[in-house]
């Protein structure tokens, strides 16, 4: 049926399409009718040429896929043909042309019609190609699931065999745990029923059948039978017969230790204080003879002595052999004789260390004075210059000590000694600073342009001499300036030590004027190591001594210009600042 | 009966040759409207990408009817406009075919993915069915 309608339905539009065409023809006709003539040749190669078009078509497909437009082009070139035997070129080619047009629109609808079918046909074979995927993944997943349904079974009886022989594992454990329980039972229980034999066994030694008879028999009868218990694995009986027996076994115990203690307390009383008594007369004995002996007394009474330790070895004799009468008497008379020996001996030795004592002292005072001696003969050369105070004072009380050692204040002999001794010790430690200190002084004067260094009694001088002021006057001259700074530079670094000016003159003028000037100059001196130098005022005295210290010949003027001059002395050898 | 049908078959081509020289005007104008109707479902069916060179020829023989009609030559304007009209149907069955071959080859190659599918699943099937077979032949432990 539906076949047959659109068998219809192709005829109605063919029939129709044919109409239109008609009309397009009848209408060309009139569009044509006042047209002239074509050239022959034109004609030709249009209507060849849409002939091919056709032609082409038809190779195509375009009767079976594009029937209508192709049978409208060939309507058209018959129409072309007709207008061309007719005579009518212009409407011949126009028809041509045409036909042409609708064979290319013809083979399009072909190419359409082919491209449609590949569409159909790609999607029935896709449907068919998911259909068959689906099955493929639908069988997959029942075999899967086959599969794990196998695994899971098997796992299952895996799990299940395990967990039998876990049972049986506890079962086996639990037996274990059971026979391990009864085996500590047991061994409990043999302890308590070894332990209970042992206590009879000690009590029966001590007379337990005499004193406690009835209760020893019913424990070793109660032993019996928890060893018959144990024996038939009856632990509970076996353990409460054992507990009995440790019961009776301990009243015996209790019964004849008590039996044995009423029958000795009375004897060993008596004896215990006969053996006190003695130990005592003899710890009294031994005191006496061990201050006896401290005083000598087996020197100064020896027969006394000898005897109290005779006495003394008797008693303890005596006292081993449990003969206490005889202890006590023996150690009394030790006592007494030590005594005897301590009242003789104790005067005599008293005397001894007295007079020892004496002796000691004057071997020490002796020595003291011998060491300060011999100190002082050895050691105080330089002290003696380079610290004379203290060297002084060793002198005397070495001197001091030499009397009180023929006074036979021995005593006093000693501390005078000790003392003069460290005095000198100090004095020649002092020296020994004090030369390192004026070695440094030296080293560093020689910083000082044109200067000249003296040791001298109070320390290290340093002098500067010529035209240092001009002529009559305390006025520096300036080209002294950097010597006088340099100076200055030593003296800071030897900070702990005082400084002495001293202005000295030639012997030119009167005596007075130059002990005038030579101050002024030491003053103007130190006034500008003071303020130009920042020296500390305090640390320097300036003193004007005149011509009276001449260094140099003053009847030649190169022993005036020497005499012309400042000394500065660093205090070495007096007190530091900081001490 | 017969001469009735002579008479309305010539009465037919006499008012068709009136009309094709006295109407030409309406005519041009309508077939030139007929190519722009063309034009734009062709222009639906993308012949801008898939046809462009005939859409442009059509296009142009649009305006030259155009151009020929208000220059008063209604036939040629007809012929023109004819023409464009072709032209137009033209690129539209080309541009449909392009379409059409274009989604055919989009669907062949789908096509070929979809099968490619389909063989993975088969071997997966083949692979799970080997796997049962051997689980089912190994005894148990």
């Amino acid at each position: 049926m539906n076949q047959l309608m659109r068998h219809a339905i192709r005829y109605v539009r063919h029939v129709t399409c044919m109409a239109v065409t008609a009309f397009h023809i009848f209408i060309a006709f009139g569009l044509v009718g006042c047209a002239g003539t074509v050239d022959p040749i034109l004609l030709e190669t249009s209507l060849n040429d849409a002939q091919k078009a056709v032609t082409e078509a038809r190779r195509l497909g375009a009767e079976e896929y594009a029937s209508e437009t192709f049978s409208k082009a060939t309507r058209l070139i018959e129409g072309a043909q007709q207008a061309q035997r007719n005579g009518d070129g212009i409407l011949s080619i126009e028809l041509a042309f045409w036909a042409g047009m609708e064979s290319r629109i013809a083979g399009a609808q072909v190419r359409q019609s082919l491209a449609q079918h590949r569409i159909n046909e790609a999607e029935a074979e896709m449907l068919r190609a998911v259909i068959q995927e689906m099955e493929y993944k639908t069988r997959t997943a029942e075999v899967r699931q086959l599969i794990a349904e196998e695994k899971t079974a098997r796992a299952l009886a895996r799990a299940l065999q395990a967990e039998q022989r876990a049972v049986a594992a506890r079962a086996e454990s639990a037996q274990a745990k059971m026979d391990a329980q009864n085996a500590l039972l047991r061994s409990q229980i043999q302890v308590a029923i070894d332990r209970v034999e042992l206590i009879l066994d000690d009590v029966k030694v001590q007379g337990a059948l005499t004193y406690a008879g009835d209760n020893y028999r019913a424990a070793k009868d109660l032993i019996v039978q928890a060893r018959a218990a144990l024996a038939q694995d009856n632990f509970n009986q076996a353990k409460s017969l054992a507990t009995d027996a440790e019961s009776y076994a301990n009243k015996t115990k209790i019964a004849t230790v008590a039996g044995r203690n009423a029958a000795v307390t009375e004897s060993q009383a008596a004896k215990l204080e006969a053996h006190t008594n003695a130990k005592v007369a003899i710890a009294r004995a031994q005191f006496e003879i061990d201050r006896a002996e401290k005083m000598n007394a087996f020197e100064h009474a020896p027969e006394l002595f000898q005897r109290a330790t005779s006495s003394f070895e008797g008693a303890n004799m005596a006292l081993t052999r449990e003969q206490y009468d005889r202890a006590l008497t023996l150690a009394a008379q030790a006592e007494s004789s030590a005594s005897d020996a301590l009242v003789l001996a104790e005067p005599i030795e008293r005397e001894r260390l007295a007079k020892e004592a004496l002796e000691e002292q004057i071997a020490q005072a002796k020595d003291a004075v011998f060491r300060a001696e011999e100190a002082l003969d050895r050691d105080a050369a330089e002290a003696t210059t380079l610290v004379p105070a203290h060297h002084e004072k060793a002198t005397t009380l070495l001197a001091d000590a030499k009397q009180a050692l023929a006074d036979e204040n021995y005593s006093q002999a000693i501390d005078l000694g000790q003392q003069s001794y460290e005095y000198l010790a100090a004095a020649i430690e002092k020296g020994k600073e004090i030369k390192a200190v004026e070695s440094r002084i030296f080293d560093a004067a020689t910083t000082v342009t044109d200067a000249e260094t003296v040791q001298s009694e109070k320390g290290v001088l340093i002098r500067l001499s010529g035209n240092l002021f001009k002529q009559g006057s305390s006025e520096i001259n300036p080209k002294f300036f950097p010597k006088i700074r340099q100076l200055a530079e030593v003296i800071k670094t030897f900070y702990d030590y005082n400084v002495r000016i001293e202005g000295h003159s030639d012997s030119s003028g009167g005596t007075d004027v130059n002990l005038r000037i030579t101050q002024r100059r030491a003053d103007a001196f130190m006034k500008y190591l003071a303020e130009t130098c920042d020296i500390p005022r305090e640390r320097m005295t300036a003193t004007g001594l005149g011509e009276d210290h001449p260094v140099a010949d003053n009847n030649l003027q190169e022993g005036r210009d020497k005499n012309r001059r400042i000394d500065t002395i660093l205090l070495t050898r007096e007190s530091k600042i900081h001490d | 009966m017969r001469q009735m049908l002579m008479m309305k078959v010539s009465s037919l081509l006499v008012v068709l040759g009136m009309l094709g020289c006295g109407a030409t005007t309406e005519r041009a104008t309508q077939i030139i409207y007929d190519a722009k109707v063309r034009i734009g479902a062709a222009k639906q069916a993308d012949a801008q990408n898939l046809a462009p060179r005939e859409l442009a020829e059509a296009e142009q023989m649009v305006v030259r009817s155009e151009e020929m009609l208000s220059a008063g030559k209604e036939t040629e304007a007809y012929r023109m406009g004819m023409r464009a009209q072709l032209t137009a149907r033209i690129a539209e069955a080309l541009a449909l075919a392009n379409q059409l071959e274009a989604k055919a080859n989009s669907s062949e190659a789908t096509l070929e993915s979809q099968l490619d599918a389909a063989e993975a699943a088969n071997r997966d099937l083949q692979q799970a069915e080997w796997e049962l077979q051997e689980l089912q032949s190994t005894p148990e432990e």
